[in-house]
């Protein structure tokens, strides 16, 4: 992992910050979209930093794990379904079924996780009036716990990559093909996202959410089971990031590794914080701008490694310009 | 039986008691208030009412039915609403959606919107500034928010935290029309006041609170003739 944040170390290139302009541009399209596909990925997970932290000012870093044990639901699901390293052998409706089944899976792998973590490792500190430190260094730990769990009583090694569907082109934007794959992840994300924020907007629990972000103690004056709502919160992102999990495997087939959430989770985490963390449309927002950012770096720098660096030199200043973040933030108490 | 009973009600804060043992109740159609200095203990003591903070020891009956163990977001649903002092305004909820939290609890749709037009009635500023957000609301008007938005929990028992506070004198005697006239709709008040002139005046009785306990219990009236309350709360020497 430290490899990917140190990169010259390993190049030993001396001209190691020169600009390949003309490789970018030649490059833009196809770089553009699948930016976009990945950004739609950040921005599902990054949802979920996002209402954790809205509700509980907490950074829940131990969502990165959430998201990889959902992503371990969608491969072992697609692989107990016949799916391998070759493209399944199936009509278009079966694919969608089955991929429909391992999103599920994801889903409720995820979710069981976030809501575990919750119930187990922050709500005895709430109990506790613990300070905020102890939290973060609690889900930290957490993180680490997932991580070294799947990799003692499972396996250090990533599981064997699954192809869900061959990515056939779907229409020419001016020279750049957009594929059913990359169409497919856009949609779904965006859908759902959409759909978080309306129920976020207009639901019972999405006022309870709002209300536990703004005020706690006036909430639970107002009747709200802020206990309920925490919990409705962890399990709101828990599932996101399952669905965000099936779109991750079905770009990073390999990808499903213990470790493997921790770099996906650094970015979702700079795309909540640079959408304005609490923010939900903040968290899309930021989600594609990062998705994008780091998809232009390889090209303009010539390696993939510098993609980390410039999201967070990007991140960096974007915060020293605006500290709230490009939307600010909405859901929490920080809002006037 | 009394709408409310405190019985030999002490409250800690960590090792610090802050209510030694209060006492009282509050009959159904009563305006009560509680008076006292800084610090006294008269939020600590809505806090407990409304459950916010649980007493180390005695018991708080409501109706005859004790809740000490009442979760507190349950205790609306029982007829228990406390607007908080410090309003406690949702700053980024419109007013209408503010006074929705009032009636989160509720399901009775037709009820609810009934209760809009009456609170919409006592405040016609409220109704004007309907899809504002609560934060950009005045502090006259946040306080009129959150009476308003405790009464959308239709309870039968008022809790008000200092509902002048910071308030001009035109708003505090409208404050002040206003609770009179809730009272006379039915609602039970328990009021807290740092204003113990008016509070006197517009209240059926009034205790006076010292360091957590007790030290006066009387008709408004009474009190407001009292030449220790007059020297005390009153400004009058
Ligand atoms: N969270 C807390 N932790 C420790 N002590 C507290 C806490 N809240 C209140 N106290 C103490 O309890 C006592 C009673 O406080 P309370 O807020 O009930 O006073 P009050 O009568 O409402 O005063 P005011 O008129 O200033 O609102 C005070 O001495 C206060 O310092
Ligand atoms: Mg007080």
């Amino acid at each position: 992992m430290l490899s990917a944040l140190l990169p010259m170390a390993e190049s030993g290139s001396t001209q190691w910050l020169s600009f390949d302009w003309n490789a970018l541009i030649s490059n833009l399209g196809p770089a553009t979209i699948d930016g976009l596909t990945f950004g739609a990925i950040y921005a599902l997970v990054a949802l979920g930093y996002t209402l954790v932290y809205g509700v509980l000012n907490l950074i829940n870093f131990a969502h990165s794990e959430v998201f990889i044990v959902g992503a371990y639901g969608v491969i072992f699901t697609l692989s107990a379904l016949g799916f391998n390293g070759s493209p399944p052998n199936l009509g278009i409706g079966p694919i969608i079924l089955n991929l429909l089944l391992a999103m599920i899976v994801g889903m409720i792998a995820s979710c069981t996780t976030a809501v575990a973590v919750e119930r187990l490792a922050y709500k005895p500190l709430r109990k506790r009036n613990a300070p905020r430190l102890v939290f973060l260094i609690t889900a930290i730990g957490v993180s680490f716990v997932i991580q070294y769990a799947i990799f003692a009583f499972h396996s250090k090694n990533a599981e064997p990559a699954v192809t869900m569907f061959t990515p056939k082109p779907i229409f020419d934007l001016g020279g750049t093909i957009i594929d059913s794959q990359q169409l497919t992840i856009i949609i779904a994300a965006v859908v759902m996202m959409i759909a978080v924020d309306r129920f976020i907007a207009k639901s019972k629990t999405g006022r309870g959410i709002r209300a536990v972000a703004q005020d706690p103690a006036t909430s639970t004056l107002m009747g709200v089971n802020s206990e309920r709502i925490i919990l409705a919160t962890f399990a709101i992102g828990g599932l996101l990031a399952g669905a965000a999990a099936l779109f991750y495997v079905m770009k990073v087939p390999s990808g499903v590794i213990y470790n493997g959430g921790f770099l996906l989770g650094l970015q979702a985490f700079a795309a909540a914080v640079l959408g304005g963390i609490g923010n939900i449309r903040g968290a899309l927002v930021g989600g594609l701008v990062i998705g994008v950012i780091s998809n232009y770096a390889p090209f303009l720098l010539g390696d993939s490694n510098w993609s980390q660096v410039v999201v967070f030199a990007v991140l960096v200043l974007v915060l020293v310009v605006r500290p709230q973040g490009l939307l600010g933030q909405t859901l929490g108490r920080s809002k006037a | 039986m009394s709408l409310l009973e405190l019985n030999d009600v002490s409250v800690h804060y960590g090792r610090i008691q802050a209510l030694h043992g209060l006492t009282f109740t509050v009959e159904e159609g009563e305006v009560v208030s509680l008076i006292g200095a800084n610090g006294a203990g008269k939020t600590t003591t809505m806090k407990t009412i409304s459950g916010l903070l649980s007493p180390s020891s005695g018991n708080i009956t409501f109706q005859g039915e004790d809740i000490t163990k009442v979760k507190p977001h349950l205790r609306p649903g029982l007829g228990i609403c406390q607007a908080p002092e410090g309003r406690g305004v949702f700053p980024g909820m419109t007013v209408r959606e503010n006074l929705g939290m009032g009636a989160f609890g509720r399901k009775d749709k037709a009820g609810i919107d009934e209760d809009y037009d009456r609170v919409f009635e006592l405040f016609p500023r409220l109704k004007e500034r309907e899809n504002q957000l609560g934060g950009t609301m005045s502090g006259g008007e946040q306080q009129m928010v959150a009476i308003a938005r405790a009464l959308m929990a239709r309870p039968k028992l008022l809790l008000l935290d200092e509902p002048s506070m910071g308030l001009a004198p035109q708003y505090i005697r409208q404050i002040f029309k206003i609770i009179k006239e809730i009272n006379a709709q039915g609602t039970t008040i328990l009021l807290v006041e740092q204003n113990a002139n008016q509070a006197l005046s517009r209240s059926h009785r009034a205790f006076v609170l010292e360091t957590g306990s007790i030290t006066r219990a009387g008709t408004g009236r009474e009190l407001k003739a009292d030449p220790a309350i007059k020297e005390a709360y009153l400004g009058v020497a």
